[in-house]
C-alpha cells in the first residue's frame, strides 16, 4: 500500500507555532484528504508542548512532540535526526516543511539522506488522478514549475503568506505522541556561538498591511527617508528591491523577493522599482498593487493593479500631504 | 595550505524580465531568446569574492580553485574565474547534464571534489539565480559526509575552523565548524570586486581541466532522466490577469489626489 499521509514540520517561534505552521497545515490538510490519509505534525523544542492544541485544533490529526532537557538549544543537525525520526514513524506521502531559514536547510538535508531531491519554494499543490504534483516558482520568479516526485516520501517547502491557514477550530481532538531519539553529541558538528535578532523598528515588514518598497530607480539611499515617512503615516512598513539593497541603500533585512521576505499586504507600493521577476515572486500576493515609476514600459507595470508614470520626488511629496491632511 | 573550491554555474542574466521571458511548451524549457546574456549566478562571484578576502586574509597559504557543471563547452564562466587570479579551474563538461536536477548535479560535484582532493572548504551561492532552489551545498555536504554553513554573510577560517554570520529570517547567527566544510553564500556578503584589463587580458590564455562524466567515474545511468528525483510535469509563465490602470493628470497634485482617492474607494489606506 502506498503512503497517503502528510506531515509537516511546525516550527515554534516566541512560545507558539509561526503562522507559517498553520499555512502547512492548510495545504496538508487539504492534500491528505485528497490522498486519503491523516495529517500530522512534528514539533520540536522545550516550547513545543504550548503548541499542541493550536497545531490539532488547525487541522493536524497527531502530533509528534521531541522535548529532551538535554537538547533545548536548536541545532539543526539534531533537528534532522528527529525529523528523520517523525518520517520513520508517519510514512507520508509528502512532508512539508516551512520555506524559512532553517527549513530550507532541513528540507534538501533530510531529502539527500534519503537520496531524493525536494521542492524546494513551492507555492501550492494538487492531487490528479492520486498523483501527488506542487507548484513551485523558478528561473528567479519568471515562470512555475509543477513536479511529481519519483520516490516516496516526497519533501517540500511551502513559501510563506502562498496559503490559506485553516480556521481554528476549538475542541477538536487529536493525538499527541512524544518522540524518544537518542541524539550522539557527535551528530553535532556544527557550533552555535551567538544568535540575535534583528531589532524591529515600527511594524514588522512580513506583518504590514501596507508596504512601501523602494528599488534602483530611488537613485540613492536619501530616497528611501520619504518612503518611510509614508510608511510612517500610513502606519505600514518599508521594503527594498534587491539591488537597491545590494547597493547598501537600505539594510537586507527589508528585502522583499526570492532571496528576501515574502509580504502579502493589502497595498504594496512599488516605487522606483523595475519590476524583476525575483521581485515579483515576493510581492504578487499584494490585494492592490501601486506602481511609481518613470519609465511608463517598466516591467512593473505588467503586475500593478494601478499606475502612476511619474517622477517619484514630485509625487511623493503630495501624496504624503494628502494623508496627513 | 588552505584549499578552498568555489561552485560556479552559468546562468541566464537574471536581470532580464518576466515580460522578455518565454517558455518552449514542446521541450519544457527556457525558449531561447536571440541575444539573452548569459552570466555567472551573482551569488556565485560573491563566493568568488568570500574566497579572495580569506586569501588576502589568511597567514598561510591559499589555493582557490573554480569548479564548474555544464553542458556547453563554450561558456565563458572561467575566463571570468581566472581573471580573479584562481590558481586552478575544473569543468564538468558533459551532454549528459543536460537534464540534471539538484540531486545529480550534486552528485556529480561531490565526487569531482573527491577526484580533486585534499580540498578543506567548498563554497556555492546559497542558491543558483536561475533555478532559485538552494540545495546544492547541502547535496554536496551530504555526500561528503562533511558539515554545511548556510547562508553566509561573512565567512572567515580560522585555525583549522570556518566562522560565518549565518544570515537568519529575523536576524543572524555565528557558526563555527572544523574544516572540511561546505558554507553557502549570501549577497549580503556585497558585490564581487571588479578584475583589471591586465587580469581579464591574463585569463583569457588560462583554460581550466576539462572533465567527462566518465572521467570522475560516473556513467549515464547515474546522471541522466532516469537518474532524476523529480519529474517537471510542466512549466509555464503565470498569465498576469489584470491590466494596469494608469492614473494621468497635469500636475504632481492631480496625480497625487486621483491615486489616494482611488485608494481610499479600495479601502486599502485610511
Amino acid at each position: 500500500m502506498s503512503a497517503t499521509g502528510v506531515l509537516i514540520w511546525a516550527e515554534i517561534a516566541d512560545g507558539a507555532a509561526t503562522a507559517s505552521s498553520y499555512e502547512l497545515l492548510g495545504l496538508g490538510r487539504r492534500l491528505a484528504d485528497d490522498m486519503g490519509g491523516p495529517l500530522s505534525a512534528v514539533v520540536l523544542g522545550p516550547e513545543s508542548a504550548a503548541a499542541i492544541e493550536q497545531l490539532i485544533s488547525r487541522g493536524a490529526d497527531s502530533v509528534y512532540v521531541f522535548d529532551d532537557p538535554d537538547q533545548s538549544e536548536f541545532h539543526t543537525d539534531a533537528a534532522l535526526l528527529v525529523l528523520e525520526a517523525a518520517a520513520d514513524k508517519v510514512e507520508p506521502a509528502l512532508f512539508l516543511l516551512p520555506h524559512s531559514s532553517y527549513g530550507t536547510e532541513l528540507a534538501p538535508r533530510l531529502a539527500f539522506r534519503n537520496e531524493s531531491a525536494p521542492a524546494m519554494g513551492c507555492v501550492d499543490g494538487r492531487v490528479e488522478d492520486g498523483k501527488l504534483l506542487l507548484t513551485r516558482p523558478c528561473y528567479g520568479g519568471r515562470a512555475r514549475a509543477v513536479v511529481s516526485f519519483r520516490s516516496a516520501p516526497a519533501i517540500a517547502t511551502l513559501r510563506p503568506k502562498s496559503q490559506e491557514p485553516l480556521a481554528a477550530e476549538p475542541g477538536r481532538q487529536g493525538e499527541t505522541i512524544s518522540l524518544d531519539i537518542n541524539i550522539p553529541p557527535e551528530t553535532i558538528r556544527v557550533n552555535v556561538r551567538e544568535r540575535r535578532q534583528n531589532v524591529e523598528q515600527g511594524v514588522r515588514l512580513d506583518e504590514a498591511e501596507i508596504v512601501i518598497s523602494g528599488g534602483r530607480g530611488l537613485g540613492g539611499p536619501d530616497g528611501f527617508k520619504i518612503l518611510e515617512e509614508l510608511a510612517d503615516a500610513l502606519g505600514g512598513a518599508v521594503g527594498a528591491s534587491r539591488p537597491a539593497c545590494d547597493l547598501g541603500w537600505y539594510p537586507q533585512a527589508h528585502q522583499v523577493g526570492i532571496s528576501g521576505k515574502t509580504v502579502a499586504p493589502d497595498l504594496y507600493i512599488a516605487v522606483g522599482i523595475s519590476g524583476a521577476g525575483q521581485h515579483m515572486a515576493g510581492c504578487a500576493g499584494a490585494k492592490v498593487l501601486v506602481a511609481i515609476n518613470k519609465d511608463p514600459d517598466a516591467s512593473i507595470f505588467s503586475y500593478a493593479h494601478i499606475g502612476i508614470a511619474s517622477e517619484y520626488q514630485e509625487i511623493l511629496p503630495e501624496i504624503l500631504e494628502l494623508i496627513r491632511r | 595550505m588552505i584549499h578552498i573550491v568555489v561552485c560556479a554555474k552559468w546562468i541566464p542574466d537574471p536581470e532580464v524580465t518576466a515580460t522578455e521571458f518565454k517558455i518552449d511548451p514542446e521541450s519544457l524549457r527556457r525558449a531561447e531568446i536571440a541575444g539573452l546574456a548569459l552570466v555567472m549566478s551573482p551569488y556565485d562571484e560573491q563566493c568568488f569574492e568570500a574566497a579572495l578576502r580569506i586569501r588576502e586574509q589568511a597567514d598561510e597559504e591559499v589555493k582557490i580553485t573554480a569548479l564548474c557543471l555544464d553542458t556547453d563547452p563554450m561558456i565563458k564562466l572561467f575566463r571570468q574565474a581566472f581573471s580573479w587570479d584562481v590558481e586552478a579551474g575544473f569543468f564538468l563538461c558533459d551532454p549528459v547534464f543536460e537534464d540534471s536536477d539538484g540531486y545529480t548535479t550534486s552528485f556529480a560535484l561531490g565526487t569531482a571534489i573527491q577526484k580533486i582532493g585534499d580540498v578543506d572548504l567548498i563554497l556555492t551561492g546559497r542558491q543558483a539565480a536561475d533555478g532559485d532552489e538552494g540545495m546544492v551545498g547541502f547535496g554536496i555536504a551530504e555526500h561528503l559526509g562533511i558539515p554545511v554553513l548556510p547562508c553566509a554573510a561573512e565567512v572567515k577560517v580560522q585555525d583549522g575552523s570556518v566562522i560565518i554570520e549565518r544570515v537568519l529570517d529575523n536576524g543572524f547567527e555565528t557558526l563555527e565548524t572544523p574544516l572540511p566544510a561546505v558554507v553557502t553564500v549570501s549577497n549580503e556578503i556585497g558585490e564581487a570586486r571588479r578584475p583589471s584589463m591586465r587580469q581579464v587580458m591574463r585569463a583569457a590564455r588560462q583554460k581550466p581541466t576539462v572533465w567527462s562524466a566518465e572521467d570522475i567515474g560516473l556513467d549515464a545511468a547515474q546522471l541522466d532522466t532516469s537518474a532524476m528525483r523529480l519529474t517537471v510535469e510542466d512549466i509555464f509563465v503565470p498569465k498576469v490577469d489584470h491590466s494596469c490602470e494608469f492614473i494621468t493628470g497635469e500636475t504632481p497634485g492631480d496625480l497625487a489626489e486621483a491615486l489616494v482617492g482611488k485608494l481610499r474607494e479600495l479601502r486599502v489606506i485610511p
